[in-house]
C-alpha cells in the first residue's frame, strides 16, 4: 500500500470530503495473516476539519492463513452491527488493481495487546476485569442468531458430529499440503485420533476461530475490541473455549494470562448459561494444538518457498515443541 | 517514491522485522551447531527402535496387518546401507497413529512412546521450550 494510491482511493469512496489527506501512514507488525497499515485520514466536510484513525488490512503474498477478506469483512460487519466490541469496518475493496491485492479499511481503536505471559504481569484487578469482559464477548458471540444475521453463507455444519468432523478435516487437508513431505509423528497421531473420535454438539454457533490473548485491544478500563476474525466460521461453541484455554495462549495456570483455568471455565458457564463439556473441551484443545502446529508449518512452508519474507514465519518453529508436547500429553503418548 | 521507501524503512513493522531477524540469526547459529548431533541421534534412535520391534515379532504375532507392515518397512529402511531417515519417520508416524488409536498396545507401544518422548526432548534441546516469538 502507498499513500498516493490510498489517498486516491479514499477520495473515490468519500466524494463529499474536501482536502482529503492520508497522514502518518506506516506498516505495523501483528495480524500476521494480513499486511497491516496504520494511518490517519484528515478531510474537510461542511467547512469543518475532521480526522479519523484507520487501519488498512491487505491480503499478503504468503503467510499463515489463506482466507478470503470478503468473508472476514462480512463477519466483522455483521458482528459490529450486532453491537459486539469490534473495530467498525468501513470499506472493502476486492478489485486487486486498486492496491495490487484486495484490502479493507476499518476504524483504528486505541489500546494495546498482549500474549498470555504479558497479560499475567498486569494488575490482578485488571486481569479479573479483562477475564470478565473477554468471556462476556465470547458469550455474546455464541448468543448471536447467525441465521437471522445472514451468516449461513459461512457453511452450516451437519448436526451431531458434523462440526467436529468439518474442522478436523479442514486442518488435516492444510497439514497434508504444507508439511513439505516431512512427518511429525505426534501431529499425525493427533489428526488420526481427532478424525476417529469426533465429538458431537447439538448447538451450532458463530465461532471466532482465534479467540485468545494477543487478539484483543484493552486499556486500564477493560477490553476495547476483539480483532482478527479471519478464521471465523460456524461450529461447536466449545471450539473457542478450547482454543483460548490452551497453555500456549496463557501463562502457567492462568487462562489467557488472566485468571485460573478452572475459575475461567466457571465464569464461562455463568456468562453463557451452558455447562462446560469436558470431553468436547479436551477434543477442541487437542484440535487447537494441532491447528496451531499446522499454522506454523504453513508459515514455514511459505517462507521457504519464497511466498513471504516475513521474518516471524521461520521463528514459529520455536513453538512446535510446546504444541507437540501438549498433543503427546493429551493423547497419552509420552 | 523516496518518501514511501523511507516510511517503510522506519515503520514499526520494519523495526519489528529487524529485531526478529537478529533473534533468528542467534537461533540459526545455535540450531546449526546442534543439527549434526540431532540428526545422528534421531537416526540412531529410529534404527534401534525398528530393530527392537522387529525382533519382538514372531510368526504368531497378533498385531494388525498395518502395524506389521509399518514395522517391516521401518526395519528395512533402518538397515539400508545409509538408513533412510524419512522412510523411518513415516513408519514411526504410522505406529504413533496406531498407538493413539489403541490398535498398537503393550511392549511395542511402549517402544513407540519411548521414541516420541526422546524425539520431543531432542526437539526441545534444539528449538527451546516454546517461547512465542511474535
Amino acid at each position: 500500500m502507498d499513500t498516493k494510491r490510498l489517498t486516491d482511493y479514499m477520495r473515490s469512496r468519500m466524494p463529499e470530503a474536501q482536502d482529503l489527506a492520508v497522514v502518518d501512514f506506516k506498516r505495523i507488525p501483528g495480524g500476521s495473516s494480513r499486511e497491516t497499515y496504520s494511518f490517519d485520514l484528515q478531510w474537510t466536510q461542511n467547512g469543518e476539519r475532521r480526522s479519523r484513525p484507520l487501519i488498512g488490512r491487505r491480503d499478503p503474498t504468503g503467510g499463515l492463513l489463506k482466507t478470503e477478506r470478503e468473508r472476514e469483512y462480512k463477519i466483522v460487519d455483521a458482528v459490529f452491527e450486532a453491537g459486539l466490541k469490534v473495530p467498525e469496518p468501513l470499506f472493502l475493496e476486492i478489485d486487486a488493481s486498486t492496491m495490487d491485492r484486495p484490502f479493507f479499511i476499518m476504524h483504528r481503536e486505541r489500546g494495546r495487546t498482549g500474549y498470555g505471559y504479558q497479560m499475567a504481569m498486569e494488575a490482578p484487578k485488571l486481569r479479573e476485569k479483562l477475564a470478565d469482559d473477554f468471556l462476556t464477548e465470547l458469550a455474546g458471540i455464541q448468543a448471536l442468531d447467525w441465521r437471522a444475521m445472514g451468516l449461513d453463507f459461512l457453511g452450516v455444519p451437519e448436526s451431531g458430529e458434523g462440526a467436529a468432523r468439518a474442522v478436523a478435516e479442514h486442518w488435516y487437508e492444510i497439514y497434508e499440503k504444507d508439511r513439505l513431505e516431512e512427518h511429525y509423528p505426534l501431529l499425525d497421531a493427533a489428526f488420526a485420533w481427532l478424525r476417529a473420535n469426533p465429538v458431537s454438539t447439538d448447538r451450532i454457533t458463530l465461532v471466532h476461530g482465534d479467540f485468545r490473548s494477543g487478539n484483543y485491544l484493552f486499556d486500564e478500563n477493560g477490553l476495547i475490541a476483539m480483532l482478527d476474525w479471519e478464521m471465523a466460521h460456524l461450529g461447536d461453541p466449545m471450539e473457542d473455549l478450547g482454543w483460548t484455554t490452551m497453555p500456549l495462549w496463557g501463562h502457567e495456570q492462568l487462562a489467557g494470562g488472566l485468571i485460573d483455568r478452572e475459575k475461567f471455565c466457571r465464569l464461562y458457564e455463568k456468562k453463557t448459561g451452558s455447562r462446560v463439556d469436558q470431553k468436547r473441551l479436551t477434543w477442541y484443545q487437542i484440535l487447537g494444538n494441532a491447528k496451531m502446529a499446522v499454522i506454523c508449518l504453513t508459515g514455514i512452508c511459505d517462507f521457504t518457498q519464497g511466498r513471504t519474507s516475513d521474518m516471524t514465519m521461520p521463528m514459529l518453529t520455536l513453538i512446535l515443541p510446546m504444541l507437540m508436547g501438549e498433543l503427546g500429553r493429551h493423547l497419552g503418548l509420552l | 517514491m523516496l518518501f514511501e521507501a523511507t516510511a517503510e524503512i522506519v515503520s514499526p513493522y520494519t523495526q519489528n522485522q529487524v529485531q526478529t531477524a537478529v533473534g533468528m540469526l542467534v537461533f540459526v547459529q545455535n540450531w546449526m551447531d546442534g543439527v549434526p548431533a540431532y540428526d545422528a541421534a534421531e537416526i540412531s534412535d529410529l534404527k534401534h527402535c525398528f530393530n527392537s520391534m522387529f525382533t519382538m515379532l514372531g510368526p504368531r504375532s497378533v498385531e494388525a496387518a498395518e502395524v506389521l507392515q509399518a514395522i517391516d518397512r521401518g526395519f528395512r529402511a533402518a538397515n539400508e546401507a545409509t538408513p533412510d531417515r524419512r522412510a523411518m519417520e513415516a513408519e514411526m508416524s504410522a505406529l504413533a497413529k496406531a498407538t493413539a488409536l489403541g490398535i498398537l498396545q503393550g511392549p511395542l507401544a511402549d517402544i513407540v512412546r519411548g521414541y516420541l518422548k526422546r524425539n520431543l526432548e531432542r526437539m526441545r534441546s534444539i528449538l527451546g521450550m516454546g517461547a512465542f516469538p511474535a
